[in-house]
């Protein structure tokens, strides 16, 4: 008898051996999990630091992503303590700003779904201030009803639609309830959202669910459940990097205007802060129109030209040049190269110059700076 | 806004390519060198009639604030593999000013010996190092409220509960215009540092008072901009407008410089432009539309043109 209930069913191994739960998450004495989370999640960083980005290829800078943020009863769940919501929001504001960091010319836009209905929250936008705003605008007591994957779908790709060519257009729903109540046919919408090349990923909070990876497979979108709150942060982070685009896909060139940053001395309203005054004496003028603008990257509500700075525009060449990955080695002794810390037992070499560096270092380097201080 | 320590990590980053220096040597005289490097550092001129004499100078002046500031002063040069040529945390280091002078006197050596005669420095490299160095000091950022430029906002929740208040700050001495392909990785290291609240301050030294990037750099970051026409305004510059914490400079009048030039260099004629075309796949900036790419040649779909009647009929009618 215990034999038999050691070996389980056979329709039990083949989900087991995908997933090797045993070997990934090992209880300890008091039987809880959470030391190997934190194990795994700190693994699978290293192992995203590692790898070797690719060079060279087409990628999709102009990134146009709609977030699906559930917003159903089971969002309020406090299977992540203190509750979903707040962890997911707290990971939300966090992503942002990583997000428009890696990716300056790009544009966000939320999308609320509770009720079976989904609703856009916040229109396409670059400004990180709108969108945080409107997310410290939601509150765990909106949170109610059912979810649905194909309303979300369906208002995310009316979002998207309008969209030129050359953008990367992406879907990213965070989704916690483990059912979808559709009024339709899900499979015809995910292949309407293949044939628009429209990339949909989604984060689970609770298990993973059929239609979701069947979803990513097919339009090539990323799928994964997380694990805990670090586990989410890590989940987001996957999401800043800028995807491959396909070498099909349209390019084109895009009007756009660099505008001083200078002293505006003439009494002016700007366009970003209808109700209040100018944020600062300084800003920026429309190159086109003359509109005033408080900061920039921005497009132009009044002549619809795309407004940047050519620094920020530089920034995005690094994903086209990433900084090589280091080599890990052992060392007994030695100082980082950069920080002059001891190094204990881990060191990381760059294989150009030779020079060893410590974790926090070499993760400073791959994360922000993108510039070995030994090459010169 | 309450704080018990405050501490203060100094990077200051001078340009030690010889031609630079040379070149400023033989535009305002011989004594050149020697203004430039009292003004960083101080000098003991032991002179017989007056004992010791002390003269005052920027590094001292940081260190003599308090006694947790600590300096870090990296030379930047062509063929350096050390970038770091002082640091106060080390041990051995006691005399700031000797190993300052000597070692950037060395590396000007070194360099003259080269038979490279190309102006100017990478400078990437030894601002990426000073950043490392100094992102281990500072568990705890607190930006300058500087809410109109370029780079992320500070948050408010951080710079509220901080009772260990760690300001890092760079100084880059220049001589020499920034070389073009650096640009790229250089504004990518200004914006992390704008993220991380690392103020830059520049001074220029050599003809070029506009800046070019190491302006955008001043302005995205919150530090200040100036530019020395003579080298004995670099004392005056460096102490007057870059020894203080950038938190404290809001107290004082702004230096206006009137506007920053963010415009961008295009790509076929490298002349600035106000407004451009810009290649969706390469970001490459184009002063004119051409249907295909000159960096990449990636072929433009043209969608607002309506397409021309066909006339092969007609023709042959």
């Amino acid at each position: 008898m215990d034999d038999e209930e050691q070996k389980g069913y056979t329709w039990e191994a083949g989900y087991a051996e995908g997933l090797n739960i045993n070997d990934v998450l090992v209880e300890d004495e008091g039987g809880s999990i959470e030391k190997s989370i934190a194990k795994y999640v700190a693994d699978s960083k290293r192992k995203a630091r590692l790898a070797k980005r690719p060079e060279r290829i087409r990628l999709g800078i102009m990134r146009h992503v709609m977030i699906v943020i559930d917003c159903s009863r089971f969002m309020t769940s406090k299977a992540m303590p203190p509750s979903r919501f707040v962890v997911v929001m707290k990971a939300l504001q966090s992503f942002l700003e990583r997000f428009f960091e890696q990716n300056p010319i790009a544009q966000i836009g939320l999308i609320t779904c509770k009720d079976r209905k989904a609703e856009r929250m916040t229109m396409m936008t670059g400004n990180i201030r709108v969108l945080k705003e409107s997310l410290n605008s939601l509150t765990e007591a909106f949170c109610g009803g059912d979810f649905s994957l194909q309303n979300a779908l369906q208002l995310a790709c009316a979002n998207l639609k309008g969209m030129p060519g050359h953008v990367s257009r992406e879907v990213v729903i965070v989704m916690a309830a483990l059912s979808s109540i559709d009024p339709g046919n899900i499979f015809s919408t995910i292949e309407s959202m293949k044939r628009m090349n429209i990339r949909c990923s989604a984060i689970g909070l609770s298990a993973e669910m059929f239609i979701c990876k069947e979803m990513a497979k097919a339009t090539k979108g990323e799928y994964s459940v997380a694990l805990d709150p670090d586990h989410l942060q890590l989940l987001f982070s996957k999401h800043t990097l800028p995807p491959s685009s396909a070498k099909s896909s349209e390019c084109n060139a895009i009007h756009v205007g660099f505008p001083h940053h200078e002293l505006i001395k003439t009494r002016s309203f700007c366009v970003c802060h209808p109700d209040s005054k100018p944020v600062s004496s300084r800003g920026f003028i429309c190159t086109q129109c003359g509109a005033r603008h408080c900061s920039i990257p921005a497009e132009c509500p009044v002549c619809k030209l795309t407004l940047v700075a050519a620094p920020q525009l530089a920034r995005a060449f690094r994903h086209l040049q990433p900084l090589a990955a280091f080599q890990q080695i052992d060392v007994a002794r030695g100082q980082c190269y950069a920080c002059e810390t001891r190094l204990a037992s881990e060191g990381f070499r760059c294989e150009k110059c030779r020079s060893v560096f410590c974790l926090d270092c070499d993760t400073l380097l791959h994360e922000s700076l993108h510039v070995c201080p030994g090459c010169n | 806004m309450l704080i018990y320590l405050q501490m203060s990590t100094l990077s200051v980053l001078i340009e030690a390519s010889s031609c630079s220096w040379g070149k400023l040597a033989s535009q305002h005289g011989d004594r050149t060198i020697g203004i430039i490097l009292r003004s960083i550092v101080s000098l003991y001129l032991l002179t017989v009639k007056r004992g010791v004499f002390f003269q005052v100078s920027f590094c001292n002046a940081h260190l003599g604030q308090s006694a947790s500031n600590q300096l870090l002063v990296f030379a930047y040069g062509r063929n350096e593999s050390k970038n770091m040529i002082y640091s106060s945390a080390r041990s051995d280091d006691r005399n700031a000013s000797f190993i300052v002078v000597n070692r950037l006197k060395d590396l000007l050596t070194n360099d003259s010996g080269n038979s490279d005669a190309t102006i100017g420095a990478p400078l990437g490299p030894a601002l990426a190092h000073a950043f490392c160095h100094m992102k281990k000091d500072s568990r705890i950022t607190t930006a300058d409220p500087c809410d109109d430029s370029l780079g992320p906002a500070a948050t408010s929740e951080q710079s509220e509960s901080s009772t260990e208040k760690v300001t890092n700050r760079a100084v880059v001495i220049s001589m020499s215009p920034i070389m073009g392909s650096e640009h790229g990785s250089l504004m990518n290291l200004f914006f992390s540092a704008a993220k991380q609240s690392i103020c830059v301050d520049v001074v220029s030294m050599g003809d070029d008072f506009t800046g070019g990037i190491l302006q955008q750099a001043a302005d995205i970051t919150g530090g200040s901009f100036l530019h020395a026409q003579k080298p004995p305004a670099l004392l005056k510059i460096l102490m007057t407008n870059m020894l203080t914490d950038p938190s404290y400079r809001t107290a004082f009048s702004k230096l206006s410089h009137s506007s920053v030039d963010y415009r961008a260099s295009c790509a076929c004629h490298h002349k600035l432009v106000s407004s451009g075309w810009v290649c969706s796949v390469c970001l490459s900036v184009l002063c004119q539309y051409t249907p295909i790419c000159k960096v990449c040649r990636a072929a433009f779909t043209i969608t607002n043109i309506p397409k021309k009647p066909n006339r092969k009929r007609t023709l042959r009618s």
